[in-house]
C-alpha cells in the first residue's frame, strides 16, 4: 500500500507510476502517428512552398488535439484505477461479512442443539411422573407432553436439514419397524382422540435412509392425530406401485389448498378442529422426501378424508 | 437383582427408580457424583444405569473406571442421541444405550435382554399372583387352583396392566396404551370385545368376578 501521500487526484493504493504507464501506453501510438504527420508536413512544405502557412496551421491544430487527447486519457485511466481499488476493497468487506454471518449462524445452531438436548431431561421426567396414572389428569397431561416432545424433535430435524448437516445413509429399511416406533410414540394422541387405526404393513422393506424417512412419516402421522379425530387412519403398502399409503377419514383438504400444503406456514383448514397446525410439519416432510428423492402424492376430499402416497424406487436410486 | 442408577436428575431418579422396583428389581440410587465408584463397590450391582451428562466427570469417564474393575453390564441413559455419542459409549465399554425421553417398555425390554444374556435370568417373565390366581406373562397362561386358561396376546397385555395395578383401577386409556406399546393397535370397541371374551374365559375357571368395572373410570382386579 502507498504512503499517506495526500494526492488530490489519486485514491490510496494506486501508484502514480502505474497510472502514467497506462497513459503512455495509450498515447504512444498517437504520438507515433503525430511524428509521421510532422514528417509528411515537412515533405509537403518543401514540395509546396507557397502553401507553407496552411501546412503549418494544420500541424498546430493537430498538436493541440494531441495534447487534449493526452489529458483525457489521463483522466480516464485514473478513474479506471480508482474504481478497481474501490471494487477490491468492497470485495474484501463482503467476504468478511459473509464469514461473520456464517459464524453467527453456527453459534446459533450450536446453542439450539444444546438447548434441545437439555430440554429432553425435563420432558423425560414429566413423562415418567404422568406415567404413573395415579391422577386422573395424568393422561391429558401426558398427551400435552408428547406434543411438546414432538415439537422439540421437529425443531432438531428442521435445524439439521436447514443447516445442510443432514447426512443420508441409504440402506434396506424395514417399514414395519419404522412405522411401529412412530405409532408407539404417538399412541396416547391416537387414543385420546379416539382414532381407529387400521394397520396393514407386514414385512415390506424399501431402500432409503430409515432415520430421515421416519422423521418425514412422523409429521404425516402426527398431523393425522389432529385432523382425523374420532375417525379412522389406515396404513398399508401398495405393491403395484411400490408405495406406502397413509390415509385418514378426517376433514379433508380443500382443492384449492392442496398444492399449498407443503408450503412453509400452511396452517390448514380448521373446520371443527380446535388445534391449528404450526405449518412447519408438512413442509419438513416435503423437504426430507425431496432430499431422499421420494415423490409424495396427496389426494383429498373435503369432509371425506386425505390420502398420502409415497413411492419408493425399486432399485438404488438416490443421489 | 440389584440395579445401580447413576443419574443426576432427581425426578428421573425417583420415578424411574420406582418403575424398576415395580418390575421387581432392587434399586440403589447414587446421589454423590464425586465418586460413584464407592457406592458401586459397596453394593456390587448386577446392572448399572449410567447417565452421560453428570456433574464432575461425565458418564463415559465413569464407565471406563468401572470397566477397570468389573465386567458388569452397563446401560447408558442420555438425551444425547447422535450416532457418535452412542458409538463412543459402546466403544468405552457400555453394553447398550437408552435415550431420553424414555420409552418405559423399551427400557424394560433392554434391561431384561441384557440381564438374560449376562446371568441367564431376569425379574420379568415368571408369574405374578393376585387373588389366588397365578398369571405367567411369559407363556400367557392363567392358573386358578387346578384349572388354567390360555390367553391371546391382547388378553395377556390387558391382564398385565390389571395385575400390575394390584387391585387398583386402571383407566381404559391406560390399558389401550399398554396394548399399543405391545404393538397391538386396538381401540375402545376392540377393548370392550376383548374384555367380554376374557371375562367369559375367567368365568369358565371360576373367576367370574375377577375383573370389576368402575363406571366412567376403568377396570381393576377384585380386591383381595
Amino acid at each position: 500500500m502507498d504512503s499517506k501521500k495526500n494526492d488530490k487526484f489519486l485514491s490510496n493504493g494506486i501508484s502514480r507510476k502505474k497510472v502514467w504507464r497506462e497513459v503512455v501506453m495509450n498515447v504512444l501510438p498517437v504520438a507515433i502517428a503525430g511524428g509521421v504527420i510532422i514528417l509528411i508536413q515537412m515533405f509537403l512544405r518543401s514540395l509546396l512552398p507557397e502553401n507553407e502557412d496552411y501546412i503549418l496551421f494544420s500541424g498546430e491544430i493537430f498538436f493541440v488535439l494531441l495534447i487534449i487527447y493526452c489529458l483525457v486519457m489521463f483522466l480516464v485511466v485514473r478513474d479506471k484505477e480508482n474504481l478497481k481499488v474501490k471494487y477490491e476493497d468492497l470485495e474484501a468487506k463482503y467476504h468478511a461479512k459473509i464469514n461473520e454471518t456464517e459464524k453467527t449462524k453456527q453459534d446459533l445452531l450450536e446453542y439450539f442443539l444444546l438447548w434441545i438436548h437439555q430440554i429432553k431431561t425435563p420432558i423425560a421426567a414429566a413423562k415418567l411422573i404422568t406415567g404413573t396414572g395415579k391422577n386422573d389428569w395424568d393422561d391429558k397431561l401426558r398427551s400435552q407432553i408428547v406434543s411438546i416432545e414432538k415439537y422439540t424433535d421437529m425443531a432438531i430435524s428442521y435445524l439439521k436439514l436447514a443447516s445442510g448437516e443432514a447426512e443420508i445413509y441409504v440402506e434396506k429399511v424395514d417399514l414395519d419397524k419404522v412405522l411401529k416406533k412412530i405409532l408407539k410414540k404417538y399412541a396416547i394422541l391416537f387414543i385420546s382422540n379416539d382414532i381407529e387405526l387400521n394397520y396393514r404393513i407386514q414385512t415390506e422393506t424399501v431402500i432409503s435412509d430409515g432415520k430421515w424417512l421416519g422423521l418425514a412419516l412422523e409429521q404425516i402421522l402426527s398431523n393425522s392425530t389432529k385432523y382425523a379425530a374420532d375417525g379412522k387412519v389406515y396404513i398399508r403398502f401398495s405393491t403395484a406401485d411400490n408405495a406406502l399409503v397413509i390415509g385418514d377419514t378426517g376433514m379433508g383438504i380443500p382443492a384449492e389448498d392442496l398444492p399449498k400444503i407443503f408450503d412453509k406456514g400452511y396452517s390448514g383448514f380448521n373446520g371443527q378442529s380446535n388445534e391449528k397446525s404450526t405449518g412447519i410439519g408438512l413442509y419438513l416432510t416435503k423437504r426430507i422426501l425431496d432430499r431422499l428423492n421420494l415423490p409424495i402424492h396427496v389426494e383429498s376430499k373435503l369432509g371425506q378424508g386425505t390420502e398420502f402416497r409415497i413411492r419408493f424406487p425399486k432399485t438404488m436410486d438416490i443421489k | 437383582m440389584i440395579i445401580l442408577m447413576i443419574e443426576d436428575d432427581r425426578t428421573i431418579r425417583e420415578y424411574l427408580g420406582q418403575e424398576l422396583e415395580n418390575w421387581g428389581y432392587e434399586v440403589v440410587l447414587e446421589e454423590n457424583f464425586a465418586n460413584p465408584l464407592k457406592l458401586f463397590n459397596e453394593t456390587s450391582p448386577d446392572l448399572v444405569l449410567l447417565d452421560v451428562v453428570l456433574p464432575g466427570r461425565n458418564g463415559f469417564f465413569w464407565c471406563q473406571e468401572i470397566r477397570k474393575i468389573s465386567e458388569v453390564p452397563i446401560i447408558f441413559i442420555s438425551s444425547k442421541n447422535q450416532p457418535m455419542d452412542m458409538v463412543t459409549g459402546m466403544q468405552l465399554g457400555g453394553d447398550d444405550y437408552i435415550t431420553k425421553p424414555f420409552d418405559l417398555y423399551v427400557t424394560r425390554a433392554k434391561i431384561d435382554a441384557i440381564l438374560r444374556r449376562t446371568y441367564g435370568m431376569t425379574m420379568s417373565g415368571g408369574s405374578i399372583s393376585y387373588g389366588g390366581a397365578d398369571f405367567d406373562s411369559g407363556s400367557g397362561i392363567l392358573t386358578y387352583g387346578e384349572r388354567s386358561i390360555e390367553l391371546t396376546r391382547t388378553e395377556m397385555m390387558i391382564l398385565s396392566e390389571l395385575f400390575t395395578a394390584r387391585g387398583g383401577i386402571v383407566s381404559r386409556r391406560s390399558i389401550i396404551e399398554r396394548c399399543w406399546q405391545g404393538e397391538d393397535f386396538i381401540d375402545d370397541n376392540t377393548l370392550a370385545v376383548n374384555m367380554t371374551r376374557l371375562r367369559k374365559k375367567l368365568r369358565d375357571i371360576g373367576l367370574g368376578d375377577f375383573i370389576i368395572t368402575k363406571k366412567g373410570v376403568g377396570y381393576g382386579l377384585k380386591k383381595e
